[in-house]
């Protein structure tokens, strides 16, 4: 038997799986600002403080 | 109003003090809106603190590298594990482990979320009182007799605070980043204010507990960079839902709430090894006077309100997902967030307060293969594709059943991850095996997680076709 869920809920699932109405993931813009800040810069850093 | 506006409004509200995902149409803060929010909840005294452990270990120039790299690598680790799904269905952190956890498996995570914001706050709570007490006594305001009444007093006014500005759910976290960021500023003066008087003293200064070992001291720093980012796991998923998409979210999530830890923790580092105390409420009275210390005082309690807030919302949001609290009115649920926090505040301050480091670890320990399964199974074995309905079906007809409500490829994979960093690293003692000081404990512990996760999912869980891969 289906799930009853809340009608508010389901009215926002339903909107959901319209793949549209989804948020967008990280594109290509963001994949720079995450690997640039997150593993380019640490690893520079790392190298400069450890020589100091 | 019309009534579908009306309708509309009243889902925007009950989706916000809900866990519940939100719609593209309510997912309103801008990359400066998120970024600025992001930055009060992670600028707070906890970075002195946190400074304060690296301090113990490297001087102020490697302590700042050591600490920068780490809390940048930690956070593209939680922005990689609990952003993709958080951002694209607009749900909490809680939320985004369904898929890999299971449809009751979910209560490991909301459990680690809880006992993490818990701790973080408590912190935040004891060391903003303990900073009250200290300024009102070296002020004459009190005597000495009077203070053992102020701590628990500041905290229950703290906290009644923190209850107050979240009754309006998100709302409250927006307003009060808006005001409390100016914090950041009054941070990076403190920091100027000693460095500008105390540099001589700052070169020379010997770090208190540093090993034989300057390899094992510099991977020590890097170490409490990452645990330190890991803990924010809890917190992100329900600040970036409120955003449509992740190149909003991206470069936000990064310098935001990234950086600014370890820059602020220079003021721990600085003022452990220069006066050996990490509470700039302290040292600052010592080098400019009393006006200082309000200053500083001041500066305690906006940086740990505003981070008070966005746990104690986190914290609130999570909770929805127990079925228990999912109709509970949104003011009881507020009080359960923040109870907690009042009994450690109020019963055991001191002892958690000088239990941090074993906090700390622990968070490592628990975070970092939470992540490296979110990863592996997001982007590894389900190739992003994720479904929002199972996520919210409680019943074994859910995509993310699994057996019995729980994913033991993500139990396994926990244990092995915990059991790696606890060899590399003992969280209660820090003695560490090899070959930690060239990897840190969180990342193998992240990718054993995630190996393991991939190996028991191939072998068990798609055969028999769990899990909805």
């Amino acid at each position: 038997m289906a799930e009853k869920l809340n009608p508010e809920l389901e009215r926002r699932l339903k909107a959901l799986e319209n793949p549209a109405e989804q948020g967008g993931d990280y594109d290509s813009t963001s994949w720079f600002w995450l690997l640039f800040l997150g593993v380019v810069l640490p690893v520079i850093v790392l190298i400069w403080g450890w020589q100091l | 109003m019309s009534s579908s506006t009306h309708h509309h409004l009243e889902g925007v509200l009950e989706a916000d003090k809900n866990a519940w995902p939100l719609l593209k149409s309510e997912r309103t803060w801008g990359s400066w809106k998120l970024g600025i929010s992001l930055m009060t909840a992670a600028a707070a005294t906890w970075c002195y603190i946190i400074g304060e452990y690296v301090g113990y270990y490297l001087n102020f120039d490697k302590g700042f590298a050591a600490l920068f790299a780490g809390s940048m690598i930690g956070m593209l680790i939680v922005a990689l594990a609990a952003g993709p799904i958080c951002l694209r269905f607009g749900v909490d952190s809680i939320a985004s482990t369904k898929p890999s956890f299971g449809s009751r498996g979910w209560v490991i995570p909301a459990a680690m979320q809880q006992i993490s914001i818990i701790g973080w706050n408590s912190l935040l709570l004891i060391f903003f009182a303990k900073s009250t007490t200290q300024l009102l006594l070296a002020l004459g305001v009190i005597a000495d007799t009077g203070s053992k009444l102020l701590v628990p007093a500041t905290i229950l006014l703290a906290c009644s605070l923190v209850f107050t500005i979240l009754l309006k759910g998100s709302g409250g976290v927006d307003r009060v980043s808006k005001i409390l960021v100016a914090h950041v500023v009054v941070g990076f003066w403190m920091l100027y204010v000693i460095l500008s008087q105390r540099w001589g003293d700052l070169t020379a200064a010997v770090p208190a507990y540093a090993s034989t070992s300057p390899l094992w001291n510099y991977t020590t720093g890097v170490e409490i960079g990452i645990v330190s980012l890991l803990s924010w796991w809890p917190y992100l998923g329900a600040m970036i839902r409120m955003a449509p998409n992740g190149r909003t979210a991206a470069a936000p999530i990064m310098i935001g709430m990234g950086a600014p830890v370890p820059l602020l923790s220079l003021i721990g580092i600085a003022g452990i090894l220069v006066l050996q105390v990490s509470d700039p409420a302290e040292w600052l009275r010592t080098i400019g006077g009393p006006t200082y210390g309000i200053v500083a005082l001041v500066f305690v309690a906006a940086a740990n309100l505003g981070t008070a807030v966005a746990g104690v919302y986190a914290s609130a949001i999570g909770l929805r997902h127990f079925p228990a609290f999912e109709n509970m009115s949104w003011t009881t649920l507020l009080l359960m967030a923040i109870g907690p926090v009042v009994l450690v505040g109020l019963i055991i301050p001191e002892l958690f307060f000088a239990n941090f480091g074993t906090f700390l670890a622990f968070i490592g320990l628990a975070f970092a293969p939470l992540c490296g399964i979110q990863i592996t199974d997001y982007y590894l074995l389900r190739k992003r594709r994720i479904s929002i309905r199972s996520i919210f079906s409680n019943g074994d007809h859910s995509g993310y059943w699994f057996s019995g409500g729980f994913n033991i490829a993500a139990i396994v994979a926990m244990i092995a991850g915990c059991g790696t960093y606890r060899y590399l690293l003992n969280p209660i003692t820090y003695e560490s095996h090899a070959p930690y000081e060239y990897v840190t404990a969180s990342l193998p512990a992240a990718i054993v997680a995630g190996l393991v996760y991939a190996l028991v999912t191939v072998l068990f869980n798609k055969p028999k076709a769990m899990g909805g891969y």
